[in-house]
Protein backbone atom coordinates (compact mmCIF):
# COMPACT_ATOMS: atom_id res chain seq x y z
CA UNK A 1 0.00 0.00 0.00
CA UNK A 2 2.40 3.13 -0.91
CA UNK A 3 -0.28 5.58 -1.02
CA UNK A 4 -2.97 6.37 1.25
CA UNK A 5 -6.12 9.25 0.93
CA UNK A 6 -6.48 11.83 3.52
CA UNK A 7 -10.23 14.07 3.94
CA UNK A 8 -9.35 17.31 5.76
CA UNK A 9 -12.89 18.74 7.96
CA UNK A 10 -13.31 20.65 4.45
CA UNK A 11 -13.44 17.91 2.49
CA UNK A 12 -10.14 18.23 0.45
CA UNK A 13 -8.69 14.73 -0.35
CA UNK A 14 -4.45 14.40 -0.06
CA UNK A 15 -2.95 11.33 -1.48
CA UNK A 16 -0.31 10.82 0.72
CA UNK A 17 2.80 7.88 0.58
CA UNK A 18 1.70 5.87 3.70
CA UNK A 19 5.07 5.67 4.68
CA UNK A 20 5.06 9.33 5.22
CA UNK A 21 1.31 9.15 7.02
CA UNK A 22 2.84 6.87 9.48
CA UNK A 23 4.55 9.53 10.59
CA UNK A 24 1.37 10.01 12.43
CA UNK A 25 0.60 7.50 15.27
CA UNK A 26 -3.06 8.41 14.95
CA UNK A 27 -3.41 7.62 11.03
CA UNK A 28 -0.99 4.61 11.32
CA UNK A 29 -3.09 2.80 14.56
CA UNK A 30 -6.48 3.82 12.10
CA UNK A 31 -4.79 1.87 9.17
CA UNK A 32 -3.42 -1.18 10.77
CA UNK A 33 -6.69 -0.95 13.04
CA UNK A 34 -9.35 -0.86 9.95
CA UNK A 35 -7.36 -2.85 8.28
CA UNK A 36 -6.89 -0.52 5.29
CA UNK A 37 -3.26 -1.71 4.27
CA UNK A 38 -4.71 -3.35 0.84
CA UNK A 39 -7.46 -0.87 0.60
CA UNK A 40 -6.22 1.44 -1.83
CA UNK A 41 -9.65 3.60 -2.28
CA UNK A 42 -10.12 4.09 1.25
CA UNK A 43 -10.54 7.32 2.57
CA UNK A 44 -9.30 8.47 6.33
CA UNK A 45 -11.52 11.38 7.47
CA UNK A 46 -9.32 13.59 10.08
CA UNK A 47 -12.67 16.20 10.60
CA UNK A 48 -9.96 18.13 13.45
CA UNK A 49 -7.89 19.38 10.72
CA UNK A 50 -8.37 21.90 7.73
CA UNK A 51 -6.70 21.32 4.35
CA UNK A 52 -4.79 24.64 4.59
CA UNK A 53 -3.24 23.12 7.83
CA UNK A 54 -3.26 19.23 6.70
CA UNK A 55 -0.90 21.04 3.78
CA UNK A 56 1.59 21.93 6.00
CA UNK A 57 1.57 18.65 8.21
CA UNK A 58 2.24 16.84 4.98
CA UNK A 59 4.93 18.74 3.98
CA UNK A 60 6.63 19.17 7.04
CA UNK A 61 6.10 15.39 7.46
CA UNK A 62 7.24 14.68 3.58
CA UNK A 63 10.66 16.91 4.68
CA UNK A 64 10.71 14.76 7.85
CA UNK A 65 10.18 11.19 6.34
CA UNK A 66 13.73 9.95 6.60
CA UNK A 67 14.40 11.42 10.26
CA UNK A 68 14.79 8.67 13.11
CA UNK A 69 12.31 8.24 14.89
CA UNK A 70 12.15 10.62 18.64
CA UNK A 71 13.27 8.98 21.56
CA UNK A 72 9.92 7.71 23.72
CA UNK A 73 10.38 9.66 26.33
CA UNK A 74 11.85 12.68 28.39
CA UNK A 75 15.01 11.35 29.45
CA UNK A 76 16.23 14.48 28.22
CA UNK A 77 16.66 16.72 31.41
CA UNK A 78 17.75 19.65 29.89
CA UNK A 79 14.75 20.84 27.61
CA UNK A 80 16.57 22.73 25.04
CA UNK A 81 15.03 25.26 23.06
CA UNK A 82 17.53 26.67 20.43
CA UNK A 83 17.96 23.15 18.42
CA UNK A 84 15.62 24.07 16.30
CA UNK A 85 16.79 22.92 12.79
CA UNK A 86 16.89 26.24 10.24
CA UNK A 87 14.75 24.44 7.72
CA UNK A 88 11.86 23.87 10.78
CA UNK A 89 12.32 27.66 11.87
CA UNK A 90 11.39 28.89 7.96
CA UNK A 91 8.89 26.55 7.78
CA UNK A 92 7.01 27.67 10.98
CA UNK A 93 7.49 31.03 10.10
CA UNK A 94 3.32 31.63 9.76
CA UNK A 95 1.01 33.67 12.03
CA UNK A 96 0.27 32.91 15.04
CA UNK A 97 -3.61 31.35 14.23
CA UNK A 98 -1.65 29.10 11.73
CA UNK A 99 1.40 27.76 14.93
CA UNK A 100 -1.14 26.88 17.14
CA UNK A 101 -3.49 25.18 14.56
CA UNK A 102 -0.84 22.86 13.77
CA UNK A 103 0.12 22.43 17.60
CA UNK A 104 -3.38 20.75 17.97
CA UNK A 105 -3.10 18.97 14.92
CA UNK A 106 0.04 17.45 15.87
CA UNK A 107 -1.40 16.46 18.84
CA UNK A 108 -4.49 15.54 17.54
CA UNK A 109 -2.58 13.42 14.68
CA UNK A 110 0.39 12.38 17.37
CA UNK A 111 3.45 13.53 15.63
CA UNK A 112 5.92 13.67 18.14
CA UNK A 113 8.63 15.84 16.18
CA UNK A 114 5.68 18.80 14.68
CA UNK A 115 4.27 18.60 18.26
CA UNK A 116 8.21 19.35 20.60
CA UNK A 117 9.26 21.76 17.63
CA UNK A 118 6.12 23.74 17.16
CA UNK A 119 6.09 23.72 21.02
CA UNK A 120 9.31 24.69 21.43
CA UNK A 121 8.84 27.65 19.16
CA UNK A 122 6.01 29.23 21.30
CA UNK A 123 8.45 28.66 24.05
CA UNK A 124 10.94 31.02 22.52
CA UNK A 125 8.12 33.83 22.32
CA UNK A 126 7.24 33.44 25.79
CA UNK A 127 10.77 33.07 27.24
CA UNK A 128 12.12 36.38 29.06
CA UNK A 129 9.24 38.02 28.42
CA UNK A 130 7.20 39.87 31.43
CA UNK A 131 3.67 39.19 31.94
CA UNK A 132 2.17 42.43 29.77
CA UNK A 133 4.89 41.90 26.99
CA UNK A 134 3.02 37.96 26.61
CA UNK A 135 -0.14 39.54 27.14
CA UNK A 136 0.36 41.67 24.01
CA UNK A 137 2.48 38.89 21.83
CA UNK A 138 -0.25 36.33 22.53
CA UNK A 139 -3.26 38.89 22.41
CA UNK A 140 -5.00 37.95 25.92
CA UNK A 141 -6.88 39.96 28.31
CA UNK A 142 -5.54 40.05 31.70
CA UNK A 143 -8.41 39.40 33.76
CA UNK A 144 -7.61 39.35 36.89
CA UNK A 145 -9.53 41.58 39.36
CA UNK A 146 -7.85 44.05 41.02
CA UNK A 147 -8.49 42.45 44.45
CA UNK A 148 -6.51 39.06 42.93
CA UNK A 149 -3.96 40.90 41.11
CA UNK A 150 -3.11 41.76 45.14
CA UNK A 151 -3.43 38.20 46.11
CA UNK A 152 -1.38 36.76 43.52
CA UNK A 153 1.08 39.34 44.63
CA UNK A 154 0.85 38.14 47.89
CA UNK A 155 1.15 34.55 47.42
CA UNK A 156 4.50 35.20 44.99
CA UNK A 157 6.18 37.16 47.46
CA UNK A 158 7.42 33.69 49.67
CA UNK A 159 9.80 33.25 46.27
CA UNK A 160 11.06 36.79 46.61
CA UNK A 161 11.37 36.80 50.84
CA UNK A 162 13.88 33.55 50.66
CA UNK B 1 -12.41 23.22 16.14
CA UNK B 2 -13.23 21.96 12.59
CA UNK B 3 -13.63 24.57 9.80
CA UNK B 4 -12.90 27.10 12.00
CA UNK B 5 -10.94 29.93 10.64
CA UNK B 6 -13.30 32.10 12.31
CA UNK B 7 -12.57 30.87 15.79
CA UNK B 8 -9.16 31.82 16.95
CA UNK B 9 -6.84 29.33 18.67
CA UNK B 10 -4.30 31.19 20.83
CA UNK B 11 -2.23 31.11 23.80
CA UNK B 12 -5.03 31.53 26.33
CA UNK B 13 -7.23 28.63 24.32
CA UNK B 14 -5.13 25.66 24.21
CA UNK B 15 -5.96 22.43 25.65
CA UNK B 16 -4.87 22.61 29.28
CA UNK B 17 -2.23 19.02 28.55
CA UNK B 18 -0.73 21.54 25.90
CA UNK B 19 -0.32 24.53 27.64
CA UNK B 20 1.49 22.00 29.66
CA UNK B 21 3.82 20.51 27.36
CA UNK B 22 4.92 24.20 26.27
CA UNK B 23 5.26 25.10 29.82
CA UNK B 24 7.98 22.13 30.16
CA UNK B 25 9.86 24.04 28.12
CA UNK B 26 10.71 26.43 30.20
CA UNK B 27 11.81 27.35 33.98
CA UNK B 28 9.78 26.66 36.42
CA UNK B 29 10.53 29.82 38.87
CA UNK B 30 9.71 32.04 35.05
CA UNK B 31 6.16 29.77 35.03
CA UNK B 32 5.67 30.92 38.67
CA UNK B 33 7.02 34.35 38.53
CA UNK B 34 5.37 35.38 35.54
CA UNK B 35 3.52 32.87 33.12
CA UNK B 36 0.83 32.51 36.46
CA UNK B 37 0.38 36.42 36.42
CA UNK B 38 -0.40 36.82 32.66
CA UNK B 39 -4.54 35.52 33.21
CA UNK B 40 -6.93 33.72 35.72
CA UNK B 41 -6.94 30.59 33.54
CA UNK B 42 -3.00 30.31 33.26
CA UNK B 43 -3.49 30.98 37.34
CA UNK B 44 -5.70 28.53 37.46
CA UNK B 45 -3.63 25.74 35.54
CA UNK B 46 -0.10 26.43 36.93
CA UNK B 47 -2.24 26.81 40.54
CA UNK B 48 -2.77 23.01 40.60
CA UNK B 49 0.32 20.73 42.55
CA UNK B 50 -0.17 17.76 40.67
CA UNK B 51 1.04 19.64 37.79
CA UNK B 52 4.14 20.79 39.92
CA UNK B 53 4.64 17.11 41.25
CA UNK B 54 4.20 15.73 38.09
CA UNK B 55 7.00 17.33 36.62
CA UNK B 56 9.30 16.53 40.02
CA UNK B 57 8.57 12.77 38.66
CA UNK B 58 9.86 13.59 35.32
CA UNK B 59 12.55 15.02 35.84
CA UNK B 60 13.41 13.11 38.59
CA UNK B 61 12.32 9.45 38.18
CA UNK B 62 12.92 6.97 40.87
CA UNK B 63 14.07 9.66 43.59
CA UNK B 64 11.99 10.74 46.53
CA UNK B 65 11.90 14.02 47.70
CA UNK B 66 13.18 14.62 51.52
CA UNK B 67 10.92 17.27 52.70
CA UNK B 68 10.83 19.50 55.52
CA UNK B 69 9.19 17.62 57.98
CA UNK B 70 6.63 20.99 58.39
CA UNK B 71 5.67 20.71 55.11
CA UNK B 72 5.60 16.49 55.40
CA UNK B 73 1.40 16.60 54.29
CA UNK B 74 1.53 18.19 50.72
CA UNK B 75 -2.68 18.93 50.48
CA UNK B 76 -2.21 20.98 53.98
CA UNK B 77 -3.94 24.83 52.50
CA UNK B 78 -1.79 27.31 51.48
CA UNK B 79 0.80 24.85 51.58
CA UNK B 80 2.43 24.45 47.96
CA UNK B 81 5.57 21.78 48.76
CA UNK B 82 6.02 20.56 45.58
CA UNK B 83 5.83 24.43 43.12
CA UNK B 84 7.76 25.77 46.22
CA UNK B 85 10.75 22.80 45.76
CA UNK B 86 10.48 22.72 42.11
CA UNK B 87 10.86 26.42 41.80
CA UNK B 88 13.90 26.73 44.65
CA UNK B 89 15.63 23.67 43.46
CA UNK B 90 15.36 25.19 39.90
CA UNK B 91 16.09 28.47 40.55
CA UNK B 92 19.77 27.04 42.19
CA UNK B 93 20.77 25.52 40.01
CA UNK B 94 19.99 28.23 37.42
CA UNK B 95 22.60 30.29 40.00
CA UNK B 96 25.05 27.75 39.82
CA UNK B 97 24.80 27.56 35.98
CA UNK B 98 25.22 31.48 35.95
CA UNK B 99 28.14 31.63 38.22
CA UNK B 100 29.94 29.19 36.31
CA UNK B 101 29.81 31.49 33.45
CA UNK B 102 32.25 33.83 34.08
CA UNK B 103 31.62 36.01 31.15
CA UNK B 104 27.65 36.10 32.66
CA UNK B 105 26.34 39.54 33.68
CA UNK B 106 23.76 37.52 35.44
CA UNK B 107 26.10 36.98 38.26
CA UNK B 108 28.36 39.95 39.91
CA UNK B 109 31.30 38.69 42.16
CA UNK B 110 31.77 40.98 45.55
CA UNK B 111 35.08 40.24 47.44
CA UNK B 112 34.66 41.75 51.06
CA UNK B 113 38.42 42.07 52.41
CA UNK B 114 40.94 43.80 54.65
CA UNK B 115 40.00 43.38 58.10
CA UNK B 116 40.53 39.51 59.04
CA UNK B 117 43.72 38.60 58.91
CA UNK B 118 42.87 34.63 59.42
CA UNK B 119 41.25 31.99 58.80
CA UNK B 120 37.35 33.04 59.21
CA UNK B 121 35.62 29.86 60.44
CA UNK B 122 31.99 30.85 60.60
CA UNK B 123 29.28 33.50 58.41
CA UNK B 124 26.24 34.19 60.04
CA UNK B 125 23.37 36.53 57.84
CA UNK B 126 21.38 38.95 59.79
CA UNK B 127 19.05 41.43 60.06
CA UNK B 128 16.98 40.39 57.05
CA UNK B 129 20.40 38.80 55.12
CA UNK B 130 21.30 42.53 54.66
CA UNK B 131 24.15 42.28 57.03
CA UNK B 132 26.84 39.15 57.32
CA UNK B 133 28.75 38.93 60.86
CA UNK B 134 32.37 36.43 59.75
CA UNK B 135 34.24 35.12 63.21
CA UNK B 136 37.82 34.76 62.74
CA UNK B 137 40.87 32.82 63.93
CA UNK B 138 41.98 36.47 64.51
CA UNK B 139 40.20 36.51 67.53
CA UNK B 140 37.66 39.15 65.95
CA UNK B 141 34.28 39.59 64.79
CA UNK B 142 33.66 41.09 61.51
CA UNK B 143 30.57 42.63 59.91
CA UNK B 144 29.58 43.08 56.71
CA UNK B 145 27.15 45.35 54.55
CA UNK B 146 25.64 42.64 51.99
CA UNK B 147 22.73 44.14 50.66
CA UNK B 148 24.40 46.75 48.32
CA UNK B 149 26.80 46.42 45.08
CA UNK B 150 29.44 47.99 46.98
CA UNK B 151 31.46 45.55 49.24
CA UNK B 152 31.38 47.28 52.46
CA UNK B 153 32.51 46.50 56.15
CA UNK B 154 30.35 47.93 58.94
CA UNK B 155 31.84 46.90 62.25
CA UNK B 156 35.11 45.24 63.13
CA UNK B 157 35.06 43.75 66.67
CA UNK B 158 38.69 42.91 68.37
CA UNK B 159 39.04 41.80 70.29
CA UNK B 160 36.54 39.70 70.55
CA UNK B 161 37.70 36.82 71.98
CA UNK B 162 40.77 35.57 73.75
CA UNK B 163 41.02 33.15 71.63
CA UNK B 164 39.84 31.58 67.94
CA UNK B 165 36.57 32.51 67.37
CA UNK B 166 35.16 29.75 66.14
CA UNK B 167 31.26 29.58 65.87
CA UNK B 168 28.51 32.00 65.75
CA UNK B 169 24.26 31.91 65.68
CA UNK B 170 21.84 34.08 66.19
CA UNK B 171 19.19 34.59 68.89
CA UNK B 172 15.39 34.16 67.60
CA UNK B 173 13.32 36.81 68.17
CA UNK B 174 15.84 39.14 70.07
CA UNK B 175 18.45 41.72 68.49
CA UNK B 176 21.31 39.70 70.16
CA UNK B 177 23.59 36.78 68.37
CA UNK B 178 26.37 34.35 70.23
CA UNK B 179 30.01 33.62 69.71
CA UNK B 180 31.42 30.85 70.69
CA UNK B 181 35.55 30.45 71.18
CA UNK B 182 38.98 28.77 71.96
CA UNK B 183 39.11 30.83 75.38
CA UNK B 184 36.12 28.27 76.65
CA UNK B 185 33.70 31.24 76.65
CA UNK B 186 31.00 32.15 74.33
CA UNK B 187 29.52 35.24 74.85
CA UNK B 188 26.06 37.41 73.72
CA UNK B 189 26.33 40.25 71.47
CA UNK B 190 24.45 43.48 70.52
CA UNK B 191 22.89 43.81 67.29
CA UNK B 192 22.05 47.34 67.30
CA UNK B 193 25.80 48.96 68.32
CA UNK B 194 27.57 45.13 68.09
CA UNK B 195 28.66 45.83 72.36
CA UNK B 196 29.27 42.74 74.13
CA UNK B 197 26.14 41.86 76.34
CA UNK B 198 27.56 38.84 78.82
CA UNK B 199 30.04 36.41 79.29
CA UNK B 200 29.51 33.06 79.75
CA UNK B 201 32.92 30.83 80.97
CA UNK B 202 32.84 27.14 79.68
CA UNK B 203 34.32 23.92 80.99
CA UNK B 204 36.25 23.52 77.29
CA UNK B 205 36.72 25.16 73.94
CA UNK B 206 33.22 26.14 72.41
CA UNK B 207 33.26 24.19 68.60
CA UNK B 208 29.46 24.70 68.02
CA UNK B 209 26.79 27.20 69.16
CA UNK B 210 22.78 27.27 69.26
CA UNK B 211 20.52 30.01 70.38
CA UNK B 212 17.03 30.39 70.96
CA UNK B 213 15.48 33.39 72.75
CA UNK B 214 15.91 32.32 76.15
CA UNK B 215 19.00 29.58 76.10
CA UNK B 216 22.68 29.01 74.62
CA UNK B 217 23.74 25.40 73.74
CA UNK B 218 27.63 25.68 73.35
CA UNK B 219 29.12 22.13 72.31
CA UNK B 220 32.86 21.76 73.36
CA UNK B 221 35.85 20.58 72.32
CA UNK B 222 35.95 17.55 75.01
CA UNK B 223 32.13 16.00 74.24
CA UNK B 224 30.55 18.15 77.06
CA UNK B 225 27.43 19.87 76.47
CA UNK B 226 26.77 23.31 78.31
CA UNK B 227 22.77 25.16 78.19
CA UNK B 228 22.72 28.40 79.67
CA UNK B 229 19.29 30.51 80.20
CA UNK B 230 21.29 33.45 78.85
CA UNK B 231 18.50 36.03 80.64
CA UNK B 232 19.88 35.02 84.10
CA UNK B 233 23.23 37.29 83.98
CA UNK B 234 26.24 35.60 84.87
CA UNK B 235 28.16 36.97 87.92
CA UNK B 236 31.85 36.87 87.26
CA UNK B 237 31.41 35.08 83.94
CA UNK B 238 29.54 32.07 85.98
CA UNK B 239 26.18 31.07 85.75
CA UNK B 240 24.18 27.86 86.81
CA UNK B 241 23.69 25.92 83.58
CA UNK B 242 20.04 25.03 82.83
CA UNK B 243 21.54 21.39 81.41
CA UNK B 244 25.33 20.20 81.46
CA UNK B 245 26.12 16.56 79.84
CA UNK B 246 29.24 14.98 79.16
CA UNK B 247 29.18 12.29 77.01
CA UNK B 248 30.39 8.85 77.22
CA UNK B 249 31.45 8.68 73.43
CA UNK B 250 34.46 11.12 73.54
CA UNK B 251 34.43 13.21 70.04
CA UNK B 252 34.34 17.54 69.45
CA UNK B 253 31.29 18.54 69.57
CA UNK B 254 30.78 20.20 65.95
CA UNK B 255 27.32 21.02 65.82
CA UNK B 256 24.60 21.32 68.12
CA UNK B 257 21.18 22.92 67.91
CA UNK B 258 17.89 23.40 70.62
CA UNK B 259 15.15 22.50 69.02
CA UNK B 260 12.02 22.98 71.44
CA UNK B 261 13.08 20.55 74.36
CA UNK B 262 15.76 18.26 72.15
CA UNK B 263 19.10 19.63 71.69
CA UNK B 264 20.79 17.83 68.82
CA UNK B 265 24.50 17.19 69.06
CA UNK B 266 27.08 15.73 66.43
CA UNK B 267 30.21 14.24 67.62
CA UNK B 268 33.26 14.34 65.51
CA UNK B 269 33.77 10.71 65.94
CA UNK B 270 30.26 9.81 63.70
CA UNK B 271 27.67 9.74 66.37
CA UNK B 272 24.48 11.60 66.86
CA UNK B 273 22.91 12.09 69.66
CA UNK B 274 19.41 13.25 71.37
CA UNK B 275 19.54 15.43 74.80
CA UNK B 276 16.29 16.12 76.36
CA UNK B 277 16.19 19.72 78.36
CA UNK B 278 13.01 17.71 80.62
CA UNK B 279 14.55 14.57 81.15
CA UNK B 280 18.01 15.71 81.18
CA UNK B 281 19.55 12.70 79.54
CA UNK B 282 20.78 11.23 75.97
CA UNK B 283 17.15 9.93 74.46
CA UNK B 284 18.49 9.07 71.19
CA UNK B 285 21.33 8.53 69.69
CA UNK B 286 22.72 6.64 66.47
CA UNK B 287 25.48 4.58 65.50
CA UNK B 288 28.55 5.37 64.05
CA UNK B 289 27.80 6.69 60.58
CA UNK B 290 30.90 7.38 58.97
CA UNK B 291 34.76 5.81 59.73
CA UNK B 292 35.48 8.84 59.12
CA UNK B 293 35.50 12.21 61.58
CA UNK B 294 32.33 14.28 60.94
CA UNK B 295 34.05 17.90 59.94
CA UNK B 296 30.42 19.87 59.08
CA UNK B 297 26.36 20.08 60.74
CA UNK B 298 23.77 21.67 59.11
CA UNK B 299 20.28 21.94 61.40
CA UNK B 300 17.14 23.09 59.90
CA UNK B 301 13.15 21.98 60.56
CA UNK B 302 14.17 18.66 61.85
CA UNK B 303 16.54 18.00 58.78
CA UNK B 304 20.34 17.48 59.80
CA UNK B 305 23.01 16.97 57.33
CA UNK B 306 26.38 16.01 58.21
CA UNK B 307 29.98 16.05 56.41
CA UNK B 308 32.45 13.83 56.92
CA UNK B 309 36.39 13.70 56.12
CA UNK B 310 35.54 10.99 53.98
CA UNK B 311 33.86 12.55 51.37
CA UNK B 312 30.29 11.17 52.50
CA UNK B 313 27.21 13.03 53.49
CA UNK B 314 24.38 12.05 55.72
CA UNK B 315 20.76 13.31 55.75
CA UNK B 316 18.90 12.26 58.61
CA UNK B 317 15.42 13.18 60.17
CA UNK B 318 15.46 14.41 63.68
CA UNK B 319 14.36 11.00 65.07
CA UNK B 320 18.10 10.58 63.98
CA UNK B 321 16.88 8.41 60.99
CA UNK B 322 19.57 8.01 58.20
CA UNK B 323 17.02 8.99 55.21
CA UNK B 324 20.19 8.95 52.63
CA UNK B 325 23.71 9.12 52.30
CA UNK B 326 25.98 9.79 49.39
CA UNK B 327 30.55 9.52 48.94
CA UNK B 328 31.18 12.12 46.78
CA UNK B 329 33.83 11.06 44.23
CA UNK B 330 36.44 13.77 43.66
CA UNK B 331 38.72 13.94 40.86
CA UNK B 332 41.97 14.92 43.52
CA UNK B 333 42.04 12.02 45.60
CA UNK B 334 43.61 14.38 48.39
CA UNK B 335 40.06 16.46 48.18
CA UNK B 336 38.10 14.20 50.90
CA UNK B 337 36.83 16.47 53.48
CA UNK B 338 33.58 17.76 53.10
CA UNK B 339 34.55 21.18 55.03
CA UNK B 340 31.50 23.12 55.99
CA UNK B 341 27.64 22.74 54.99
CA UNK B 342 24.73 24.78 54.28
CA UNK B 343 21.12 24.15 53.83
CA UNK B 344 18.14 25.40 52.53
CA UNK B 345 14.53 23.92 52.53
CA UNK B 346 15.27 21.30 49.30
CA UNK B 347 18.80 21.78 48.52
CA UNK B 348 22.44 21.15 50.09
CA UNK B 349 25.50 23.46 49.45
CA UNK B 350 28.75 22.10 50.16
CA UNK B 351 32.17 23.24 50.30
CA UNK B 352 35.19 21.17 50.12
CA UNK B 353 38.72 21.66 49.03
CA UNK B 354 38.24 24.63 46.38
CA UNK B 355 35.00 23.13 44.99
CA UNK B 356 31.23 24.33 46.09
CA UNK B 357 28.59 21.82 45.67
CA UNK B 358 24.92 21.79 45.71
CA UNK B 359 22.66 18.71 45.77
CA UNK B 360 18.98 18.37 46.05
CA UNK B 361 17.92 16.58 49.43
CA UNK B 362 16.51 13.33 48.00
CA UNK B 363 17.05 9.62 47.90
CA UNK B 364 19.59 9.76 46.15
CA UNK B 365 21.01 12.54 47.22
CA UNK B 366 21.12 13.98 43.69
CA UNK B 367 21.07 16.95 41.41
CA UNK B 368 24.83 17.93 41.67
CA UNK B 369 25.99 21.29 40.62
CA UNK B 370 29.60 22.20 40.90
CA UNK B 371 31.42 25.14 41.31
CA UNK B 372 35.20 25.99 41.15
CA UNK B 373 36.14 28.37 43.47
CA UNK B 374 39.91 28.35 44.89
CA UNK B 375 42.30 25.17 44.98
CA UNK B 376 42.09 25.70 48.92
CA UNK B 377 39.95 24.92 51.94
CA UNK B 378 36.38 26.08 51.84
CA UNK B 379 35.72 26.54 56.18
CA UNK B 380 33.15 28.59 56.14
CA UNK B 381 29.53 29.16 53.64
CA UNK B 382 26.25 31.18 54.10
CA UNK B 383 23.78 31.05 52.00
CA UNK B 384 20.64 33.26 50.76
CA UNK B 385 18.13 33.01 47.90
CA UNK B 386 20.39 34.19 45.24
CA UNK B 387 23.36 34.99 47.46
CA UNK B 388 25.94 32.57 48.35
CA UNK B 389 29.11 34.13 50.49
CA UNK B 390 32.22 31.68 51.10
CA UNK B 391 35.73 31.72 53.01
CA UNK B 392 38.46 29.34 51.28
CA UNK B 393 41.08 29.24 54.00
CA UNK B 394 44.08 31.05 51.88
CA UNK B 395 42.36 34.05 51.15
CA UNK B 396 43.57 35.91 54.18
CA UNK B 397 40.40 36.65 55.64
CA UNK B 398 38.51 37.41 52.19
CA UNK B 399 34.98 36.80 52.06
CA UNK B 400 33.05 36.14 48.50
CA UNK B 401 30.37 36.69 47.78
CA UNK B 402 28.37 35.31 44.17
CA UNK B 403 24.99 37.26 44.06
CA UNK B 404 22.49 38.51 41.53
CA UNK B 405 22.81 41.94 40.86
CA UNK B 406 19.47 43.38 42.08
CA UNK B 407 18.33 45.00 38.63
CA UNK B 408 18.61 41.16 36.94
CA UNK B 409 15.32 39.89 38.91
CA UNK B 410 12.32 40.14 36.56
CA UNK B 411 8.88 39.50 37.96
Amino acid sequence: MPNIKLQSSDGEIFTVDFEIAKSSVTIKTMVEDLGLEDEDEEIVPLPNVNSAILRKVIQWATYHKDDPPPPEDDENKEKRTDDISSWDADFLKVDQGTLFELILAANYLDIKGLLDVTCKTVANMIKGKSPEEIRKTFNIKNDFTQAEEEQVRKENEWCEEK
Amino acid sequence: MGSGDDKKVGLDTLPNEIFLYICSYLDSYFILDVLKNVCTRFDNILSDEYVWRKKYSTDYPNTTMLFPETESEPDNNNNKPWSSMVYEVEKNRKFFQDAKDTDSSTMQTLVFKNLHISTINALKLVRDNRLCISVSRDRSIGVWNVADSVSQAVRHVYPAHDGWVWCIDSCLGTDTFCTGAWDSTFKIWSLEDFSNISTYKCPGTVLSVSCTESLVAAGLFNAKLLVQDIRVAPVDGASSPVAEHAFEVKGAIQGVTIDGQNVYVASSNGIMCCYDLRKKEVVNSTASLCNKSIMSYSYRNGTIVLGDTGNTLSILNRNLELLAQKTIEFENPLQRKLSCIKQNDYDIFVGSKGFLYSFMKSNPITGVERLQISNYEMSAIEYDFDKILLHSCNLDGEIVMLKRPENIITV
